[in-house]
């Protein structure tokens, strides 16, 4: 066996068939029904990968929190190296690292991936992918006996693409709002960073969306399941008082008056920087705009 | 983040390239004899052979048809009934095609896909659908002759009459006995699992046999309508059961070879007959011999009473078979095992040697 069969080997009997007696066995214990499994298994998926998802949380909430030094290096430093040295060097002191943010995400690709060839096992929307489907089953009867599957759920047919447009929409929009939640509060210093940022913001919902009309609807509840959860997660621990105004905005740099409690104005540091206000913009960099709110309302009450 | 997001849309952009398409049917019906008229379907059409020389007659449907017609793929039987053939297909309808020209007489449209086959006793065509439906028809016009009969799930399988009583098997696990000339429910046996094969009625026995995903060839009494007996297989049946001298035989899904004793439910030979992959197609009796194909093309020759090997070895068809065999006069005067593999070539094997018979012929060209 050389190791492109190894893989391939483990890639089928690592993941695609226990995804697919996974789903088969949600699909039992929901009476058939397809959709409900999907749901099942989304929730299942993110509970046993949660340890990922919460390094992921931790390392997004690490990331917003050096943003103001990470813009200060960013003003401070013109020699990319020495930027990224520096960068580095508040990463590591923050106790944090970027990869944090990449690898639970990369651990859902394979997932998501894998899950495509189980809904189409699964299902079994031709007669030659239910004869298929005898061959992955594992030898339990309550699995065994439970095919066919119900593909309707709600309007769709879980393994053919949604036509209504109703699950693009939904898959767009729920990437949309996990991705804002996501994004630091604060603009990149960096105008091609910034640029980049824009086009993902655009580019990321489009794609799922475009992808969703491909992809059996299975899929795409899968992503709006996972998104949801996502989301709420996000919310829980980011912190509650999270400025909903900016999932409506369509600009990556919120206004200052949207941007997230916990988070640098950095604008009006900039401005009050320009005007020489030294003190102002070193409150303005250090302290968290929720406790600056309060502080600025007790003055006006002084006053 | 946007190497995160940028890596995201590039695997995902090459994953819609590489596998966005959804599985699209290919179909896997048998081929039929009638008379001096070979008909071989292959993925979505039906090829009309003279079986003197196998020289093409007709196929359906016509290329000038095709924005009308349009059958996606044949996965059921076709059936032949007074000079018409009834042509099950995937696009829901059931076509009546004229046996000399070829030409459509008239088509019936259903709820749903067409994977059994259908069956003509007198006069009426009898087919089910994916809708759930067992229909009856009248052969010469296309009118239903009773309400369609409802079922709990997908009916894929080919009904089978007899005694004026029409058995239809369907994936909600129900044997269905119904009147076949009013379509009124008579009896039903309830399955553990759903059931594609169809019933096979063995009026000597007194028995019908259903076999499923529940892993079960079970027979049932045409009269007690209970478990006469049952075997269990490691994994589904979908084949035809084959009855011959009071033995059962079928192959399933786990790649065995299953032979039970009619009248005791106890099996015949030592321990079931192995082959090298799933078993879909059903067996057939030709040269003496049980001949079984494999779902990857290789064909068995194997010994009735024993359960082993009689061939010296099986013989390799170079390709997926899924249809059912035809057994046809061969021109020596025996016979010969028609295959039709999924690639879409027609072999003859000499069941006796289980050597290939003259040169294959490709469906299509």
């Amino acid at each position: 066996m050389d190791l492109l069969e190894l893989l391939g080997w483990l890639w089928t009997n690592g993941l695609v068939i226990p995804q697919t007696n996974l789903l088969v066995l949600f699909a039992r214990v929901s009476f058939g029904s397809f959709g409900i499994a999907v749901i099942l298994f989304t929730i299942f998926m993110r509970t046993i990968t949660w340890p990922l998802t919460q390094q992921q949380l931790k390392a997004s909430r690490a990331m917003q929190s050096t943003q103001p030094q990470i813009q200060e290096i960013q003003k401070k430093y013109k020699d990319p190296k020495r930027r990224s040295e520096e960068t580095m060097k508040v990463y590591k002191e923050a106790g944090f690292s970027p990869l944090g943010c990449i690898w639970p995400m990369l651990i859902q690709m394979p997932i998501w991936f894998a899950l495509f060839q189980s809904i189409r096992f699964t299902l079994g929307t031709t007669p030659e992918s239910l004869l298929g489907l005898s061959q992955r089953l594992y030898p339990w009867e309550y699995l065994r006996t439970a095919p066919p599957l119900e593909n309707q759920f709600l309007w769709m047919d879980m393994g053919q693409p949604d036509t209504t447009f109703i699950m693009a929409v939904l898959v767009g929009a729920s990437t949309w709002v996990q991705q804002r939640m996501t994004m630091p509060a604060s603009p990149s210093a960096d105008p091609q960073q910034q640029s980049m940022n824009q086009t993902m913001m655009y580019m990321m919902p489009l794609m799922f969306a475009f992808f969703t009309l491909q992809f059996p609807s299975g899929l795409a509840l899968y992503w709006v399941a996972t998104n949801v959860i996502g989301v709420v997660l996000q919310y829980f621990y980011m912190g509650r008082d999270f400025d909903w105004r900016r999932i409506v905005s369509l600009n990556p740099s919120p206004a200052p008056a949207a941007q997230q409690a916990g988070q640098p104005q950095q604008i009006e540091a900039e401005a009050g920087s320009e005007s020489g206000e030294s003190d102002s913009e070193e409150r303005a960099t250090r302290e968290p705009a929720g406790k600056r709110r309060r502080r600025r309302r007790r003055g006006r009450r002084r006053r | 983040m946007v190497v995160v997001g940028l890596l995201s849309i590039a695997v995902l952009a090459l994953l819609t390239v590489a596998c966005a398409r959804i599985a699209s049917p290919r179909g896997w019906a048998s081929p039929v004899l009638s008379d001096d008229v070979l008909l071989a379907p292959h993925r979505d059409e039906l090829f009309a052979f003279e079986i003197d020389g196998f020289k093409a007659r007709w196929a359906f449907p016509v290329e000038q048809d095709r924005d009308d017609i349009d059958p996606v793929a044949l996965y059921g039987t076709p059936a032949v009934a007074g000079g018409a053939v009834f042509v099950p297909t995937h696009d829901n309808t059931l076509y009546a095609v004229d046996i000399e020209s070829g030409e459509l007489l008239w088509s019936f449209e259903t709820d749903g896909s067409l994977i059994g086959g259908a069956l003509v006793v007198d006069g009426i065509v009898y087919f089910g659908s994916d809708d759930g439906n067992i229909y009856a028809l009248n052969a010469e016009t296309g009118r239903p002759e009773w309400q369609p009969f409802k079922t709990g799930e997908k009916v894929q399988s080919t009904p089978a009459v007899a005694g004026g009583t029409l058995y239809a098997t369907s994936l909600d696990g129900f044997l269905y006995a119904l009147d076949a000339q009013t379509g009124d429910e008579l009896w039903s046996f309830e399955t553990d699992g759903g059931i594609p094969s169809p019933p096979v009625v063995d009026e000597a026995a007194g028995l019908v046999y259903v076999a499923g995903f529940d892993q079960k060839l079970r027979a049932i009494g045409i009269e007690s309508h209970e478990e006469v007996w049952s075997v269990k297989a490691g994994n589904w049946f979908w084949t035809t059961p084959l009855v011959f001298n009071g033995v059962v035989y079928a192959g399933a899904l786990d790649g065995k070879v299953y032979a039970i004793e009619v009248d005791t439910g106890v099996e015949l030979w030592r321990e079931p007959y192995e082959t090298e992959a799933p078993i879909r197609a059903a067996p057939v009796i030709a040269g003496g011999k049980l001949i079984v194909v494999d779902r990857d093309g290789n064909v068995h020759g194997i010994d009735l009473e024993e359960g082993i090997d009689a061939s010296n070895g099986f013989l390799p068809l170079g390709d997926d078979v899924l249809a059912d065999p035809l057994i046809l006069p061969s021109v020596d005067g025996g016979e010969a095992v028609l295959f039709v593999t999924t690639a879409g070539d027609l072999v003859q094997v000499n069941p006796e040697t289980l050597a290939l018979v003259g040169r294959p012929i490709v469906l299509g060209d």
